[in-house]
């Protein structure tokens, strides 16, 4: 019963998984037969300015949008977490955006951020604030923060409803007894609802690293990754050389990514069964 | 009064927040909804032209049919595949079958694009690019883990009586689960089933990859590839914009509790 999985993980998953990472040490070219070349293609990302560029882009959006979408995630879910029928309508409308591929919100707020004939620049010029004007789309330093702003209002949504999910499945008697025991908002927080909120800290954390560290559709259509290279991703990398002649490189460059996921969710994880423990 | 002022600015930030999850579809309507030469960033003109044109220009059509098959039909497989596979991992305490649980379970951890040169060189292998069978087995195969997680939760706390009778009664294991415990699993069934299909219907990775041909192309690639050819004209790309993001929006629209439902239950369980 199990074996249409299994067949399907291997051949579509575990196999390929595994030559990315033989291949990765290879100068394989897409067509031509290729041979071992040792850590020539980890070698060659070194001292690639485009590649280093991207792993960098990729730490910043990866790390700022994964702590950004779990602190806001919580804040909203904090505001939200009673039933009344105004929270119930937000956490419906702030889930939207998370329903909508990646790929569509990016190009939605393309149309939104674009100069002259943007939304943004339109209502700024109905109020006569032109000056507060920039076209941060075109801005080297800027357009990477305008990526990961877009991505947060995104997915906090999604991250929001998972912490109101965690916060009522919270036994009330344990807020009782913190008031009887003359806890305020702040410490009952502290001590009572963040350490039993450790199952959706841990998923939260976990699923927003993997897709943070691993963004594509939103940045391929909201900038291309431009300009320049200032907002392209490793994903962005490996796909621009999945065709042409550097296929063996686009594979080391696939293990780098890995390593660049795998390492801080690993570390998260243990730390929260860690604390999971340590609050048991 | 206090606690008055405290209610008012709790409304006012719940406020703001679906403020700023809601108006960038507004700006987009507005956009969608205006001529090429607009007027007004806050009234729309209720100008429908854009989405005639787009309809026709972007071959909408076409890509509306290739996206609802790719969603369709690798979801059905998805529901069939994981729900048995979770029975028996649900149910095997053999060591083996926990091994292969936790190897499924951790390619979560791997984005598809992480694999494309290898699975490019393998689709290309069995002739699977530009195929509807090709791009479904990838599609499955992505959408595996996920499923599989919360299948084999769910039935893990379900306990074993209904099958235990059936087996007693000579069904096999086979007939026990698609007879007996099948039914039973509608609940999640619902869930993976809505969370999956706007997942499918968004994919965009995998059929950036393997779709090429014109006739092939799902709704992100035609208006990608529509935008790269006429240009920067904004109220059009706005018009396909919309149309590519009502059919998901329509669903959550129909099956909001269940969706809200499903993430909770997904995320507490785990």
């Amino acid at each position: 019963m199990v074996l249409p999985e299994i067949i399907l993980f291997v051949v579509f998953f575990a196999l390929p998984f595994l030559s990315v990472i033989g291949m990765s040490f290879t100068n394989y070219n897409g067509i031509q037969s290729f041979d071992f070349v040792g850590l020539d293609n980890f070698r060659r990302l070194l001292g690639d300015a485009r590649a280093m560029r991207d792993l960098q882009n990729t730490l910043l959006f990866g790390f700022v949008s994964a702590l950004l979408l779990n602190v806001f995630g919580l804040i909203y879910a904090l505001v939200l977490e009673k039933d009344t029928r105004l929270n119930r309508l937000a956490r419906t409308l702030i889930y939207v955006p998370s329903i909508i591929s990646g790929f569509i919100s990016g190009y939605i707020w393309k149309i939104i951020l674009t100069a002259d004939t943007g939304a943004l620049y339109r209502v700024l010029e109905a109020f006569g604030l032109l000056n507060l004007w920039t076209n941060y789309l075109a801005d080297m330093d800027k357009a990477i923060w305008v990526v990961i702003v877009v991505n947060l209002i995104q997915f906090v949504g999604g991250t929001a409803i998972i912490y109101v999910a965690g916060i009522q499945s919270i036994d009330p008697e344990l807020y009782d007894v913190a008031k009887m025991d003359g806890a305020g908002y702040f410490k009952t927080l502290r001590y009572v609802t963040m350490p039993l909120l450790t199952p959706a800290i841990r998923i939260n954390v976990v699923t927003n690293i993997i897709g943070s560290l691993a963004v594509f559709d939103i940045i391929m259509s909201l900038t291309g990754g431009g300009p320049g290279y200032a907002t392209e991703s490793l994903s962005m990398f490996i796909y621009r050389n999945v065709y042409g002649g550097k296929t063996g490189y686009a594979t080391a460059v696939s293990v780098v990514m890995i390593l660049v996921i795998l390492i801080p969710v690993v570390i998260s994880m243990l730390e929260m069964n860690r604390r999971e423990r340590k609050y048991e | 009064m206090k606690k008055r002022l405290l209610s008012l600015a709790h409304t006012l930030i719940v406020l703001l927040m679906i403020f700023i999850a809601m108006v960038p579809f507004y700006f987009l309507l507005v956009t969608a909804l205006s001529e090429k030469k607009w007027r007004s960033i806050f009234v729309p003109q209720f100008y429908f032209g854009g989405f005639a044109e787009v309809i026709d220009k972007a071959h909408l059509g076409t890509a509306f049919f290739n996206s609802t098959v790719l969603t369709v039909v690798p979801l059905f497989f998805i529901i069939i595949i994981t729900s048995s596979a979770g029975f028996l991992f649900a149910r095997s305490e053999k060591k083996f079958d926990r091994v292969w649980y936790y190897l499924i379970i951790g390619s979560m951890m791997v984005p598809t694009i992480i694999l494309s040169v290898p699975l490019y060189r393998l689709m290309r292998a069995i002739g699977g690019i530009n195929t509807y069978w090709g791009v479904t087995l990838l599609l499955i195969t992505e959408h595996l883990p996920f499923a599989t997680f919360l299948y084999t939760n769910f039935i893990r706390s379900r306990s074993l009586e209904l099958e235990e009778a059936a087996r007693i009664d000579g069904c096999t294991r086979f007939q026990a689960f698609w007879r007996v415990v099948f039914p039973t699993l509608k609940p999640i069934t619902a869930t993976i089933v809505i969370l999956d299909a706007v997942s499918l219907w968004n994919t965009y990775t995998i059929a950036l990859l393997f779709l090429q041909k014109s006739e092939m192309l799902t709704v992100p690639l035609a208006i990608s590839r529509f935008v790269n050819s006429y240009g920067a004209e904004w109220n059009l790309m706005a018009a396909t914009a919309v149309l590519a993001l009502l059919p998901p929006v329509i669903v959550f629209a129909a099956f909001q509790k269940y969706f809200i439902k499903g993430v909770m239950t997904g995320a507490v369980k785990g």
